[in-house]
């Protein structure tokens, strides 16, 4: 057959419609676009921090105007910092009860289905709205075993405010990169767990953020601590309306996983179009310890993200499941990142990528085994799959091996699916369309068998395939 | 002599993180007076011929793996290899032995021109006096329509040496590039090839083995640029790192848009011999086109509990058996080589070198 003739397979792009609205912005604050010491003065006036933490952010802000914009990956002219505004306060406080938040709010929350998933299948919830939470809440048989979810500004002037202090961005610190840096001095919301030794919370909590302002830039901060033998399902889940100005993103995530404990961070990613997601996450895990992320790109105009795990301790082990949907006017550059800093470690890292109608998806990795991670294993499998010749696909994994008592594989794949595959199975008795249908849907697989079903729905949601032809 | 100069080599085609220290590579170099390295060269055939020229028209328009920066090594004088316009004609070989003088800065250029429907092998063995010195080696390739270049090269300067060796090459309609590399010498090695497959079902295929032992350093950049139609490439590299040697390989296959039916392939394996060897490899997989296959794998790693068991079951001690693993990684590079005499050299080179 002809290459050139074949009809090729359809892949319907993701139907934005159920996150593309609205709010009218009826914020209480909405500070100055821009970023300016008075700007982040301004920021730590109106959230009470504490001199540590107004002195962390203007440091951090010094740190910003040195360090210079990555030109490794996707260009970010269209965002200019001073068109961002860095903080806008929602008309309202948090609340523990939705009954108790705006009604315009509260249905935003409602149509994304996360009150109906909390009734149903979490631990505890919190939704942030712009720069704040407006709702957060932990079951009451979680609390009880100890387990501390709770928005991350009470928690530094509470009782865990020295555990904070310790913690906030030692793994991610404000000169790792421009990002962090502004992610540093303008911070604002995000949720701060604690999970004590030997406490499995068997159903996830869940942190959702929604941006809602137009221009606005959203810069949470996430903290999860598990202690020694604990376990944890954390899931994050994002969405934004889409606007004609540029929208910002420089969340942090930093996650300490104790000896022999367990950890899974699932994220939905679903910004809209014209948001610049620049996020940083980064976890350091301890002997024995478990980090699993399950990553799930689907939105922003461009992205930088790659999940980054230090195995600091012997026998720590970290798996990486990850896919990336990029369309047209998107140009997303995910992937992760393992240190084997310790004996005995293990990681692999297995992503998918598609992309369509123009869109440019870039996997970039790195592993790297140190001198004393001595019999340590690494693998990285990445697929990606082209659905058009206006599309973009790039895979740059790095490797960079420093002991001889080591093994590391790495595989990767790009192309369109094989007429053989679709030959066999109907081979098998199944019809053509059938054997297209499960192929395709198998590749898009790795993720959604790993989340809770709600999000696995909603992912199925985000893709809908539609097979049209021979195997394009 | 004047102060060192720095040049950039080895450019990744896509930048990743600086942190990384894998976009490209800085030397250090005094440029001064350069000299050409005296060769000899032994030719068969009647089909071929080799002349000394000031100049070829397509020089500049033929990029190469380790850069721009390398016209600091430009001198008078290009090689010139052509074959004789007579397509269908038997195989035409040439082979070429440098010494490069030490305490010297030695460059060499050569063009390679098969016209269409011609085949031409070159080999290229590079050794060198005792002692410090430069050896800079570009090779370009303008293969016509239905023409085959086999280019074998053997690496074998001394442990002082810096070497620099550098290819490009264009594949018009059907045309095929073989390279064929062994890097056994150099105290310092970089390396770097970039073949553009402009016409349809063009090919290139690279075999590189390599040996770094002692505080060798070995920095390499291996390009296929798929342009045209149902083009191909393989790329298959296998080396051993002892002692502290150090080794950076970047290969990346490139599909540019238009050019559908394109299959690549890039294959990597590295055994790790030495507890302080430092390996380093970034594959890259760039794509613009839909109707394409690229794949790659790497595996680095050490000699299997199992393989070691069974060689001490056998009576062979652990520092023999890597010996003789090693040696056989390499000989399955040398055994390409078309030149028994050469391959007799390497031979000997694995005897002195105690493999």
């Amino acid at each position: 057959m002809d290459i050139n003739q074949k009809d090729k397979t359809y892949v319907e792009d993701i139907d934005r419609t159920i996150y593309d609205f609205k709010n009218e912005e009826k914020d209480s604050y909405h500070i100055k676009e821009g970023l300016t010491e008075e700007i982040v003065e301004k920021i730590a006036k109106e959230k009470n921090d504490p001199e540590w933490m107004r002195q962390f952010r203007l440091n951090a802000l010094k740190i910003y105007h040195e360090k210079r914009v990555p030109d490794w990956g996707p260009s970010i002219e269209g965002l200019n910092i001073d068109q961002i505004v860095t903080y806008v306060r929602p008309n309202t406080k948090m609340s523990a009860d939705w009954k108790d938040v705006p009604a315009d709010i509260k249905e935003t929350f409602e149509k994304l289905g996360i009150p109906q998933a909390e009734r149903k299948s979490l631990a505890g919830v919190g939704a942030q709205y712009d720069s704040e939470l407006v709702y957060h809440n932990v079951k009451e048989e979680v609390a009880a075993q100890g387990v501390i979810y709770s928005d991350l500004e009470s928690a530094m002037h509470g009782e865990y405010a020295g555990m904070i202090q310790e913690h906030f961005m030692k793994l991610v610190p404000p000169g790792d990169h421009k990002f962090a840096a502004l992610h540093g001095a303008v911070w604002s919301g995000g949720s701060f767990v604690y999970v004590p030794k030997g406490v499995e919370v068997s159903i996830p909590l869940q942190s959702y953020f929604r941006l809602n302002a137009k221009g606005a830039g959203q810069f949470e901060h996430t903290l999860i601590i598990v202690d020694e033998g604990a376990s944890l399902h954390f899931i994050e889940g994002c969405s934004a309306p889409k606007y004609n100005v540029a929208n910002l993103h420089a969340g942090c995530v930093e996650l300490y996983v104790g000896k022999n404990a367990k950890l899974r961070y699932s994220t939905i990613e679903n910004w809209s179009k014209n948001m610049y997601n620049l996020n940083t996450k980064r976890a350091q895990v301890e002997e024995g310890g478990v980090i699993e992320w399950v990553s799930g790109s689907f939105g922003s105009h461009v992205s930088y993200l790659y999940p980054m795990s230090i195995l600091h301790g012997e026998g720590a082990r970290m798996e990486f499941t990850g896919i990336t949907f990029a369309g047209k006017g998107q140009n997303l550059d995910t992937g992760a990142k393992v240190v084997h800093a310790a004996p005995n470690t293990s990681s692999y890292i297995n992503t998918k990528s598609i992309s369509k109608d123009g869109g440019g998806s870039t996997f970039r990795s790195s592993v790297t085994i140190a001198r004393n991670a001595k019999h340590s294993k690494a693998a990285v499998s990445c697929q990606s799959l082209m659905l058009d010749p206006i599309s973009r696909s790039d895979t740059i994994p790095a490797m960079d091996i420093r002991n001889s008592d080591s093994d590391v594989g790495h595989e990767a794949k790009i192309g369109r699916i094989s007429d053989k595959a679709v030959f066999y199975l109907m081979s098998r008795g199944i019809s053509e369309e059938d054997a297209k249908a499960m192929i395709v849907s198998g590749f898009a697989d790795n993720v959604s068998k790993e989340l809770p079903l709600e999000y696995a729905i909603e992912m199925n949601n985000l893709i809908r395939l539609e097979m049209k032809g021979s195997i394009g | 002599m004047r102060e060192a100069s720095e040049i950039k080599v080895n450019y990744l085609p896509v930048k990743t993180w600086y942190w990384l220290n894998m976009n490209d590579s800085k030397i250090k170099v005094q440029i001064e007076d350069k000299i050409d390295s005296p060769f000899q060269k032994h030719i068969k055939g009647n089909g071929v011929s080799f002349q000394i020229k000031d100049k070829i028209s397509q020089w500049n328009a033929i990029e190469t793996g380790m850069g721009p920066d390398m016209k600091f090594f430009d001198s008078k004088g290009i090689a010139c290899i052509e074959t004789e316009d007579t397509p269908n004609q038997t195989e035409q070989s040439i082979v070429l032995e440098y010494k490069a003088f030490a305490e010297k800065i030695n460059t060499n250029h050569i063009f390679v021109h098969a016209q269409k429907g011609t085949k031409v092998a070159i080999t290229m063995v590079l050794s060198s006096e005792e002692g410090e010195g430069i050896q800079a080696l570009q090779t370009k390739i303008m293969a016509e329509e239905n023409s085959q270049v086999k280019i074998f090269v053997v690496q074998m300067l001394g442990k002082k040496f810096k070497g620099l060796f550098d290819l490009g090459g264009i594949c018009e309609t059907n045309a095929q590039v073989e390279l064929v590399k062994i890097e056994l010498g150099a105290g310092e090695l970089y390396a770097g090839a970039l073949v553009d497959l402009v016409g349809e079902n063009s090919r290139f295929d690279t075999q590189i083995g390599y040996l770094g032992r002692e505080k060798q350093i070995l920095d390499m950049n291996y390009v296929a640029r798929h342009v045209g139609k149902k083009t191909e490439s393989n790329m298959q590299v296998s080396g051993v790192l002892r002692e502290q040697a150090a080794k950076l390989f970047r290969g990346t296959i490139d599909f540019k848009n238009g050019c559908a039916g394109a299959k690549g392939n890039e294959k990597e394996d590295v055994l790790l011999l030495g507890d302080d060897a430092i390996n380093r490899t970034i594959p890259l997989i760039l794509c613009q086109e839909e109707e394409v296959e690229g794949n790659h794998g790497a595996t680095i790693g050490r000699l299997s509990e199992e393989t070691l068991f069974y060689m001490g079951s056998r009576g062979i001690e652990k520092e023999t058996a890597e010996n003789l693993i090693a040696r056989a990684k390499l000989d399955t590079i040398a055994v390409l080589i078309p030149e028994k005499d050469i391959q007799e050299k390497i031979r000997g080179w694995f005897a002195n070198e105690g493999l």
